[in-house]
């Protein structure tokens, strides 16, 4: 019982066929009050087609019950709670924005309407007609739309696309701040450094089967497995002797773009490394540790998943 | 009633819906004045016996939107919102054909109103409420010998037969097909050789396969002509009674609201 409420979102064990050919395999997560999941995968992987089964747009084997209440194509209120932008924003283009919105809302004041245009930043143009709209005014007033009514879960297909960076900077903060209000947000986009900033939870797809769904530090931690530490950009004096010497000591390192990097370990630790740099006299100008972006670990969990 | 709301809703921000009503009201208007600065002492005879031409383009209108009323929440992509909002798919169809009942109601209403002003103020209604028989104009189609009034009437329902006929063929192929143009251009096809494909059919097959007259293209080319064919003579080309072809065409009706409804409430969005 208390798994059940903790849960907004309970996908469970879906597959989805189209035609003979099958694009989604048993896939299972959860999303739970006030969490930002991303869900990443290449293209193809499925994501949006997971995305329309949740709001009831396909069929689908399996089940999907929001606070409970199964949904499906034929059963779509429970989807009451959902706010959704998913592929293209759907705008009615003889219309206004705030018409649109309007058209939309069942239960949102016009007070409330005018607060999610200023969240979602549309008030400026909200009175033009919609088809003068630019993607990225598109793309704004498709998440408005998704917002209305006080949705508890929030699903965004590809809401950064056609963004400029102060929209996607203030998306982001707009996210953050529904989630802190305990709006749930299932997310997908290309933009993963976005994903990464925003993020809570991941549920990583490729050809329909689920790779990873869990925390984003449990994703960052499952992906470090066998690397035993970190990588270390060196800025010195003289990188070739500083290279030499540390090769000589054990370290691994390569250079990358004019820059020294060394692979740290438990045995070749910073420590060591510091000591080694300062005992030869060698001059350090910089130094930081390269982390691995969400990027980097998906393409590296995608590829190895192939292998 | 959301989803009928909302219907509501885009009509009244339309443009087009403007335009098409104030074209409807404005044909008996536009007839009047071509009858007057024709032939001022013939003008209100031609006038009433056309009936103002007041339901010249309700027709067209109504086509145009049970093509688009489907096909245009596709090609916006308004459907996935408005169904992933919770709203039941067969409650949104059904706010449509009851949206669509409300446009027949209103521009119908509003072509009569214009045409009895024109009647009444321009012309004095001196022949109003009086029998317009117009068999010795060779008219058969007209003739019931009814009064005007009754006529209006009846004009109301048999045009609405006819055209959620039609109309539920182009709702039907845009729900097949999510594009407008193609359904409403379709429907304008079976429209137009309606009668052809018809009288074809007629001349081959009628004969050996009378089940055949029951196709919906003798019923939509017959329908309103045999309710007021006072000489039955539509009852011997469409081989069918006043009451059957009636009965058909609201059966045919329903065929195809249903098959537009079971695509669309099965269809991936």
């Amino acid at each position: 019982m208390l798994e059940k409420t903790a849960s907004l979102l309970s996908v469970k064990a879906v597959n989805k066929n189209f035609g003979n050919r099958k694009v989604l395999f048993d896939v299972s997560f959860n999303i739970k009050p006030g969490r930002i999941v991303g869900l990443i995968g290449p293209n193809g992987a499925g994501k949006t087609t997971i995305m329309k089964s949740i709001a009831g747009l396909t069929g689908y084997q399996g089940t999907i019950e929001i606070d409970g209440q199964k949904v499906s194509k034929t059963h779509t209120a429970p989807l009451k709670k959902v706010g959704s932008l998913i592929e293209t924003p759907g705008i009615y283009p003889y219309m206004s924005g705030y018409s649109n919105l309007k058209l939309y809302a069942q239960g949102t004041s016009a007070e409330n309407l005018g607060k999610i245009m200023e969240q979602t930043m549309i008030t400026e143009f909200a009175n033009r007609k919609a088809k003068k709209y630019s993607l990225g005014m598109k793309q704004r007033l498709g998440v408005a739309i998704a917002m209305l009514d006080n949705p508890e879960l929030i699903i965004l297909d590809e809401p950064m696309n056609g963004l400029d960076p102060q929209s996607v900077h203030s998306m982001r903060a707009l996210l953050r701040s529904l989630a802190d209000q305990g709006v749930s947000v299932l997310i997908s986009s290309h933009i993963l450094s976005e994903l990464e900033l925003v993020a809570d939870d991941l549920v990583v797809v490729n050809h329909g089967h689920i790779l990873f769904n869990g925390t984003k530090t449990d994703f960052f931690a499952s992906q470090s497995h066998g690397k035993e530490g970190s990588t270390i950009v060196l800025q010195t004096g003289n990188d070739s002797k500083a290279e030499d010497l540390l090769k000589t000591s054990g370290f691994q390192t390569t250079t990358v773009t004019e820059d020294l990097q060394v692979l740290t370990d438990q045995k070749h630790n910073l420590n060591k490394l510091l000591q080694q740099l300062v005992m030869n006299k060698i001059e350090i100008k910089g130094i930081r540790e390269e982390k691995q972006s969400l990027e980097d670990s998906f393409i590296d969990l995608i590829n190895g998943g192939e292998e | 009633m959301q989803a009928i709301r909302q219907e509501f809703f885009k009509s009244f921000h339309r443009l087009n819906y403007l335009v098409y009503s104030l074209i409807i009201f404005f044909t008996p208007i536009l007839a009047m004045i071509a009858y007057l600065l024709a032939d001022p002492s013939h003008a209100e005879v031609d006038f009433v016996y056309h009936h103002g031409y007041f339901d010249a383009f309700i027709f067209i209108f109504m086509l145009v939107s049970f093509g688009s009323t489907l096909a245009e929440e596709f090609q916006f992509d308004t459907i996935k919102v408005i169904v992933s909002r919770g709203n039941s798919r067969m409650i949104i169809f059904f706010a449509k054909i009851i949206k669509l009942l409300f446009d027949y109601v209103l521009w119908y209403l509003l072509a009569v109103a214009s045409y009895l002003l024109c009647w009444l103020i321009v012309f004095s209604g001196k022949d109003f409420g009086k029998s317009i028989t117009v068999a010795n104009k060779g008219l058969v189609f007209v003739s019931s010998g009814h009064g005007e009034i009754t006529y209006i009437w009846e004009n109301f329902v048999t045009y609405l037969l006819y055209i959620f006929l039609i109309g539920s063929i182009a709702l039907m192929l845009s729900s097949l097909l999510k594009s407008n143009s193609i359904a409403i251009a379709s429907a304008f096809i079976i429209w137009l050789g309606g009668s052809i494909v018809s009288s074809l059919l007629s001349a081959f097959l009628y004969k050996h396969f009378h089940l055949i007259k029951w196709n919906p293209f003798n019923v939509s080319t017959y329908i309103q002509l045999q309710v007021f064919d006072g000489s039955k003579a539509m009852a011997q080309l469409s081989h069918i009674s006043q009451t059957g072809i009636i009965s058909a065409s609201i059966i045919w009706t329903l065929i195809f609201f249903t098959i537009a409804g079971v695509v669309f409430n099965r269809r991936n969005l």
